[in-house]
């Protein structure tokens, strides 16, 4: 597998899950890096089992040097966009990072749960509980009544 | 998989959550420039013509992110630098609380207001023994702030010993 096919593949989900965990801002320079990285590193990076879960390790790494703003999720709609709960950003922020990425990844921006586990370096199960539990704390967030069966 | 009701028993109240979190994804989506509306790809593709080659990468809010720090490192640095020279000058001229008698003013004028005056010690008589070469006792002779050696002349003159100037011999064969 060349770089070129491995961005394409994984580029944008790799982007996906840092700016899930690290904003908009951050999250894009830390992928960047990321690719960067990998396009620079690409003769040892290729070889690897999970190509993709090393440069998203690689993305956090980066998004270290990046002096993180308080609040980094964008907590109103962009112009022309749908509006969306204003409290759902801050619970968002307050879950852990792969319990964030795992929910936004998944019910925000469609990811299927195999490629959000690739990303991560998780299995499946283990990001389903990820998921689970970062839904619980934002149902209780926003005080989301549960469904009684 | 996520279709499964037993693993994600979605409730009323999930839906709504559920078009919160897609509208948000939206959002997110169109400020983050995901997928191939990044420009960061063509730029990777622009910069680095090969795999293997070193790729120096900074964008603009990287580097402004970078000079904002080093400002503020540098702002650190002159305070810190600045609260040492204080330290310093506090220790040096050591001012006391408003209020206090023992602030010393700064102005040279004040300082005999402020500074215990320098008093001479009372004179007192300091009695003196004119002793002979041989070690016999000439005279005694006191002095009260004034030379010992002008009462030393005159006593010597008092005795007729030889005056000052005249030869060390004289004055030891008058001894």
């Amino acid at each position: 597998m060349t770089f070129d096919e491995c961005a394409a593949r994984c580029g944008s989900r790799l982007r996906a899950g840092l700016v899930a965990v690290y904003g908009p801002e951050v999250g894009t320079e830390a992928a960047a890096d990321a690719l960067a990285y990998g396009w620079e590193n690409w003769p040892t990076v290729e070889p690897m089992d999970n190509p993709t879960g090393y440069l998203y390790r690689v993305g956090q790494s980066a998004a270290r040097r990046y002096r993180r703003p308080q609040r980094y999720l964008p907590e109103v709609a962009a112009p022309g966009l749908p509006d969306f709960e204003p409290g759902l950003a801050p619970a968002l922020e307050v879950l852990s990072e792969v319990q964030r990425v795992a929910v936004v990844m998944v019910h925000a921006l469609g990811y299927p749960l195999t490629e959000v586990a690739t990303t991560l370096g998780v299995s499946v199960s283990t990001l389903r509980t990820h998921l689970r539990r970062g839904m619980d704390k934002l149902r209780l967030a926003l005080e989301v009544e549960p469904h009684v069966r | 998989m996520s279709a499964d009701p037993s693993h994600f028993p979605h409730a009323p109240g999930d839906d709504w959550l559920r078009s919160q979190l897609a509208a948000f994804g939206v959002t997110l989506e169109a400020e983050s420039g995901l997928g191939l509306r990044s420009p960061h790809a063509g730029e990777l593709a622009s910069v680095a013509p090969e795999p293997g080659v070193p790729v120096l990468r900074r964008s603009p809010d990287g580097r402004r992110r970078r000079s904002v720090w080093l400002l503020a490192a540098a702002v650190i640095v002159v305070a810190l630098a600045a609260d040492g020279l204080f330290v310093l000058n506090a220790r040096d001229t050591p001012l006391g609380p408003v209020g206090n008698d023992n602030i010393i003013s700064e102005n040279p004028d004040d300082v005999e207001n402020t500074q215990p005056p320098i008093t001479t010690p009372a004179p007192v008589d300091v009695p003196a023994r004119l002793l002979a070469t041989d070690g016999s006792l000439l005279a005694t002779v006191s002095y009260r702030g004034t030379s010992l050696t002008d009462d030393i002349d005159a006593e010597i003159d008092r005795l007729g010993a030889p005056r000052q100037g005249e030869t060390q011999m004289n004055r030891r064969s008058w001894c």
